[in-house]
């Protein structure tokens, strides 16, 4: 049986190994013929979006592998906006409308409101939080 | 379809609190069906005594107390909570009603989507 499934994302990806576990779970579940209706990052998994994150030659970088994903799947990945302005993840839109000196938003990802989330859970088969409450 | 919202962090300290009612808040605003559970240390977003003076933050309780303005009634948190923590039911918001751990067990089998802040 093939199901879709809304993934929320809320940790951060150096901290947490949430958003690595999410990607995993996004890659397998495709490998598998299901469906990823949309992956919506939320509260600290925003950082996911972040195309200026650079860590060391060694070490990976959450969101080149999530644009890398969403290209090889045409996946919907979708950053809260109020999550991500607070956090300081933008897009040319946001950069502009704020008037801020740059942007960060990393390709294949969308800035969109909290109401896509809630379209997901309605429309999905399964809804799965990747990231705890760190106390 | 039914949300139900279970929420266990204290009003400050983390913005998962702040963001997650706001989550909660859309979802009502789509016309969802919304049930929220303050459980554990969230029972604390719920006292109407709260001072978030030195927390340089928005104050939590005028969220709660708007909760209403939203259409959403059905705010609870658990006896067990309030016993354990000494905490009075006349110190929380007056729209929020007590609910025992078999009580939160029927919300939850009779919820479509349950997340957890």
């Amino acid at each position: 049986m093939s199901l879709s499934f809304a993934l929320l994302v809320s940790g951060q990806p150096c901290t947490d190994q949430s958003s690595l576990t999410a990607l995993r779970f996004c890659q397998a579940a495709l490998d598998s013929g299901h469906q990823i209706y949309r992956v919506f990052f939320f509260n600290d998994g925003v950082h996911c979006a972040n195309r200026f994150t650079t860590p060391p030659q060694d070490e990976i970088a959450v969101p080149k592998q999530w644009t890398n994903l969403q290209k090889t799947f045409d996946l919907d990945l979708v950053v809260c906006i109020s999550s991500a302005l607070r956090r300081g993840i933008v897009d040319k839109k946001e950069a502009a409308r704020y008037e801020l000196d740059g942007h960060n938003l990393a390709d294949g990802f969308t800035i969109g409101g909290l109401g896509q989330w809630v379209d997901a859970c309605q429309n999905a088969d399964r809804v799965i939080r990747f990231g705890g409450n760190a106390q | 379809m039914t949300f139900l919202y279970l929420f266990t962090r204290a009003p400050y300290g983390h913005s998962i609190a702040r963001e997650a009612l706001d989550m909660a808040l859309a979802s009502a605003a789509f016309d969802q069906h919304v049930s929220l559970v303050f459980a554990q240390d969230a029972i604390y977003q719920l006292l109407n005594t709260q001072d978030n003076g030195n927390t340089e933050k928005k104050p939590h309780i005028g969220v709660i107390n708007a909760l209403p303005l939203y259409e959403i009634e059905n705010i609870y948190y658990l006896s067990d909570d309030c016993t354990s923590r000494n905490i009075s039911a006349t110190n929380l918001a007056p729209h929020a009603k007590a609910l025992s751990a078999t009580e939160l067990a029927d919300l939850m089998r009779s919820a479509d989507r349950i997340q957890s802040f």
